[in-house]
């Protein structure tokens, strides 16, 4: 600036701030004229002058950066010092007594500040302030208070946990190995719901892990764990670790070594360091002497030795030999995503162990160099393979096939097709959306999408094969976003170009028909879907051969709608067919066999069979696992199918933290505004119901119901699911108008979607029926409860536990009319029914007995009542707690009983 | 001690009498001692609270000058040079501690929950430092009044006398200085995030 020029401005500048706010501007109009770059110049910098408060007002310091060494004995806040714990590298940590209770409370305080960089300091406080205010666990330490020295420095009050490292805990206590793991899955269980809420710790070694008296490990000092993305805090915790490596060498991922970035994956690693000191008595890498770095190297290039080796005791190394070493060596993996996809899988798969049931850790095979391959081929089109792949997941128990496909397909297309442009065209589309990102941003993919539906008309009109192409690639993609009338305006065009182009019999009018189809199903046309599929397979054999990867994928789709149908007996050879095409063309590590077992696993969970699913779906997972990095759909789909199965076992604790694990990541996956979102969020509401969560379940019910309204229309069967979930859980809650409203609008939305034998109706009739029978309708109820109990009857055969609820419940509704002795047959098959499908444990099993004793009772038959009461009650009361509504109608009978007695 | 302060002492009262050649070495000899102060503070030799510049000139000037020799206005002119130097020591002591060019931290932080002035007040230092340079091609007697307030502590009239103008002028640069560094680090928030 002009030197002259600045006087003018610096004068009148002067003249200005001395004046009242008011004056001001007529001041400027005076002195600036019509210098309307002066004027601005100077407004710029009254702006700056009104808002910058005491901004330099107070000298610079010298940044004092001792520790006060009279700390013990003074007082922060309400909490007397007693003696210094530890020091960190921004911190330092006392041990406090709350002074002014009448009890005594240690605490341990974390000031921050000593000797640190206070730009880095300020951030770390508030991050770590923000992330213990997150958690809330048992394993981990609680945050109490937080607040300012007198000397300016911030502080955090936390639970004084007096304890023993982990590590010391077990040798001093000469601690059994199944201990040990017990001990460790403790420690899972923190940090997977540090997980949960976004938030990974990063440091995770011995000293920070404290075992108290009582054997209860907790997790302390997040002092430098970094909230992942997703939260609003991010920035400010991901900022701090730049640049310096703050964690332990021994127990660091590669990750970290390298400065790469953290995910959950990491703690994944440093748990399984952890788990090999705990099992093996030492750390896994051999080291030659203390040179600087070289423990770096070993974490980065060492392949850990088999702990069974290291432990060198016989007996020990016999016990580890094998699964452990696995399990181990799994986690330790030098790939973040190699490892274990979350630390559930680790814990889960130690509870496999303990179990006797395989486990999910295996030693590396050619499906990891299969997976790096699909990896790098993983273009721009990986967008339209991924929506496409949601169209067959819309049940979200079911695990697709498709991208795979999709992919292969259009890869074969661009390579047959002439036209260079389709290639073009698509990779200009979806290249705008990277796939990463795309997975969690559907309003960008829909705007890809609709600018690409235009430009196809616009630009292609004279090339009906190119078009034709591009129509169905997009009409997938819409599909795979919910947009079914779109999609299907889209999958029309694209036949109706293909059969002008090719006439009625081609592979390319086939895979135009498996889209319909495909659509169809995805949107509960669950008969269109099962003749269109029908017809796919019929036209792929006659014209590629009965063995034809192409005929299996149409045999999944078939198989997948039979499912839905219930025909369970139809479905089987279906989808085994379709597995055998698969396994003998590509070998037993893809997704198209992954998905043919996941899905057989579902076929085997309809029918009740929990074992045999079970074993399906971790085989299918394991697949999975080797072939996909975290998150992707299959994925989601298969935590949720564990999820299930662990709800189904009665683990409501576990299953409720796996739903969650679900949605978030589904969330990742699909955006917040997705038909799969909408089902995963209704299957958590659906949990936290059984876990007497009533308020959360209810609102995230209301939320999966608004979301798929929106997204389906109001007479969607997605809807109907909606409404009996949101049903079940009014009926928890003791809402009975409102959830018999919800019910009966459910019924009547499935009427329209499904034939009246479908067992998702029998299912709507049965809650109804027990809702009236609570109501005291016993009359009204008898009818629903004889109509679901045929539907399951014929849907399901005889020996699915739904028959066998229905035959409980018909027979208490009789017992409640007065007709004891009819009761007590019914009430019995069915108690054997469930008995012999489930287990004597069982939930449902137990509340049978319970009431059956109930009508043993009435009948005069008090000996062999009484046992079932007893046990009846006992068992809900372990595996569903005091206030359930099932356990409290247990003990209202046990007590009616007694007192009759 | 005594006889570096008569050294350092005649040499201030040189350098006032229009010996240019004094001020050159007298800085070394302000600078040092300056260092040292400041390094026990830096370091970890010392428990206590945050210590303001000002205190540790001060510190600096009892032990380096003789005060029967000195009036006010000798005083005014070893702070000055004084601030200078703290500017650099503090300056220097925060890029190596790795503020790197975090420009516009004085205002974030300024806006911050946390009711620390004290951290606050040297975070920004580098990019202070720079914008500062900034201002003093614009216009060095605005920088100088910066340096000497902020850096050295010195109140209007220290400054004023240091600087040979009057109350009011050092008043109204003091004013525009404020407001032209806060839009520069204002604004440097602002493209920066």
């Amino acid at each position: 600036m002009a030197s002259e020029r600045w006087r003018q401005v610096e004068e009148i500048f002067a003249g200005a701030v001395a004046l009242p706010a008011a004056e001001r501007g007529p001041w400027l109009t005076r002195h600036c004229g019509g210098d309307v770059e002066l004027r601005r110049e100077i407004e710029s910098l009254l702006a700056a002058d009104g808002a910058a408060g005491d901004f330099l007002e107070r000298p610079a310091a010298v940044p004092e950066t001792a520790p006060p060494e009279s700390a013990v004995g003074r007082r922060i806040g309400p909490y007397a010092i007693e003696r210094k714990l530890g020091e960190g590298g921004m911190s330092t940590v006392y041990v406090a007594a709350r002074a002014d209770e009448e009890y005594r409370q240690q605490v341990a305080i974390k000031v921050f500040g000593y000797g640190a960089d206070r730009r880095d300091l300020v951030e770390r406080f508030r991050a770590e302030r923000q992330i213990l205010a997150l958690l809330d666990h048992p394993n981990i330490a609680r945050l109490l208070d937080g607040g300012t020295t007198s000397d300016g420095l911030p502080y955090l009050v936390m639970e004084y946990i007096d304890g023993v490292p982990i590590d010391r805990y077990c040798d001093e206590r000469l601690l059994s190995i199944e201990k040990r793991i017990e001990l460790f899955r403790q420690v899972c269980s923190a940090v997977q719901y540090a997980h949960q809420n976004l938030v990974v710790h990063r440091d995770i070694k011995p000293s920070n892990i404290l075992v108290t008296a009582d054997g209860v490990p907790h997790l302390l000092d997040f002092g430098i764990a970094k909230l992942l993305e997703g939260s609003s805090l991010t920035r400010a915790a991901a900022a701090t670790v730049t640049g310096q490596r703050l964690m332990t060498p021994h127990y660091a991922s590669p990750e970290q070594v390298e400065g790469k970035p953290v995910t959950t994956a990491t703690d994944v690693y440093s748990l399984g360091v952890l788990l090999y000191v705990l099992l093996a008595g030492r750390l896994p890498y051999r080291l030659a002497g203390d040179r600087l770095g070289e423990v770096e190297q070993a974490v980065l290039e060492q392949q850990p030795e088999r702990p069974s080796v290291t432990a060198g005791r016989q007996k020990l190394a016999r016990q580890l030999a094998g699964d452990l070493d696995n399990i181990v060596l799994t986690a330790l993996r030098k790939e973040p995503t190699r490892r274990y996809a979350s630390v559930e899988l680790l814990a889960e798969d130690l509870r496999r162990h303990r179990t006797g049931l395989p486990v999910l850790a295996r030693p590396s095979t050619v499906g990891y160099r299969v997976s790096k391959f699909v990896g790098r081929h993983r273009l721009g089109v990986g967008v339209a393979a991924l929506l496409a792949l949601v169209i067959l997941g819309l049940a979200a128990t079911m695990t697709v096939q498709a991208a795979r496909l999709v992919r292969q397909r259009d890869e074969i297309r661009r390579e047959r097709d002439k036209a260079v442009q389709v290639a073009d065209f698509l990779e200009e589309i979806f290249s705008a959306a990277d796939p990463a990102r795309a997975r969690g941003e559907t309003v960008t993919a829909r705007e890809v999408l609709d600018r690409g539906a235009a430009r196809i008309t616009a630009e292609l009109a004279d090339q009906p094969e190119v078009q034709a192409a591009l129509a169905a690639a997009i009409g997938r993609s819409y599909a795979g976003l919910g947009a079914y009338d779109r999609a299907e305006a889209l999958l029309d065009r694209s036949l109706t170009l293909r059969r002008k182009v090719f006439g009625a019999s081609h592979p390319e009018i086939a895979e135009s028909l498996f889209d319909q189809a495909a659509l169809y199903y995805a949107r509960g046309d669950l008969e269109l879907a099962e003749a269109t599929f029908r017809q796919v397979v019929q036209m792929r054999r006659a014209l590629l051969g009965g063995t034809d990867p192409a005929v299996a994928e149409g045999l999944n789709g078939l198989g997948l709608v039979l499912i839905s149908k219930a025909k369970f007996d139809a479905a089987e050879p279906v989808l085994r067919e379709a597995l055998a095409i698969n396994r003998k063309q590509y070998g037993n590590d893809n997704e198209e066999v992954g998905s043919n077992l996941g899905n057989l696993g579902l076929l085997m969970k309809q029918k009740g069979d929990l074992a045999a699913a079970e074993a399906l779906y971790s085989e299918a997972l394991a697949i999975f696992r080797r072939l996909f990095d975290a998150p992707h759909p299959q994925v989601v789909i298969q935590l949720n199918n564990l999820a299930m199965l662990q709800s189904d076992r009665g683990e409501f604790a576990a299953a409720e933290a796996s739903y969650r694990e679900t949605l978030a990541v589904a969330r990742r996956v699909y955006g917040r505004e997705h038909p799969q979102t909408a089902l995963f969020l209704a299957n958590l509401a659906g949990m936290l119901s059984a876990r007497g969560k009533h308020d959360e379940a209810e609102r995230l019910a209301r939320e999966s119901l608004a979301l798929r309204r929106r997204l389906l229309g109001d007479e969607n069967e997605q809807v109907a699911r909606g409404l009996n979930t949101l049903a079940t859980i009014l009926e928890e809650k003791g809402e009975l108008a409102q959830a018999r409203a919800s019910y009966e609008e459910s019924l009547r939305i499935f009427r329209l979607s499904f034939s009246a034998e479908h067992p998702r109706i029998g299912a709507v009739l049965a809650n109804l029926a027990n809702l009236l029978l609570q109501q005291g309708d016993p009359a009204a109820a008898e009818p629903l409860a004889r109509q679901a109990l045929a539907i399951r009857r014929r849907a399901l055969g005889v020996a699915h536990p739904d028959v066998g609820s229905s035959l409980v419940s018909l027979g208490s509704i009789r017992l409640a009319r007065g007709a004891a002795e009819e009761a007590e047959p019914l009430l019995r098959q069915g108690y054997e029914t469930l008995r012999a499908a489930l287990s004597e444990d069982h939930w449902r099993t137990a509340d049978a007995r319970s009431q059956l004793g109930a009508c043993l009772a009435v009948r005069g038959k008090a000996a062999e009542a009484e046992p079932l009461l007893t046990s009846g009650y006992e068992t809900l009361l372990a595996t569903r707690g005091a206030w359930d509504r099932r356990t409290l109608a247990a003990g209202r009978r046990l007590n009616a009983f007694r007192r009759a007695a | 001690m005594d006889e570096t302060a008569a050294g350092v002492t005649r040499l201030l009262l040189a350098w006032r009498g229009g010996d240019e050649r004094a001020l050159e070495r007298l800085i070394p000899l302000i600078y040092g001692e300056l260092r040292r102060l400041a390094g026990r503070y830096l370091s970890r030799e010392r428990a206590g609270h945050t210590l303001e510049t000002h205190d540790l000139i001060h510190e600096a000037f009892l032990r380096l000058i003789d005060q029967r020799q000195v009036d006010w206005r000798n005083r005014s002119h070893f702070f000055a040079i004084a601030a200078q130097m703290m500017r650099r020591i503090l300056v220097d002591h925060a890029r190596r501690r790795g503020y790197r060019k975090h420009g516009g931290d004085v205002r974030r932080l300024m806006l911050d929950d946390v009711p620390d002035l004290a951290i606050q007040r040297d975070m920004g230092l580098v990019a202070l430092d720079e914008a500062l340079s900034e201002l003093a091609e614009v216009d060095g007697e605005l920088a100088k009044v910066v340096e000497l307030r902020f850096f050295g502590g010195l109140d209007h009239d220290e400054i004023a006398a240091a600087l040979g103008v009057s109350h009011p002028t050092v008043r109204r640069r003091w004013r525009m200085a404020k407001a032209w560094l806060y839009r520069r680090l204002a604004g440097e928030v602002a493209h920066g995030v």
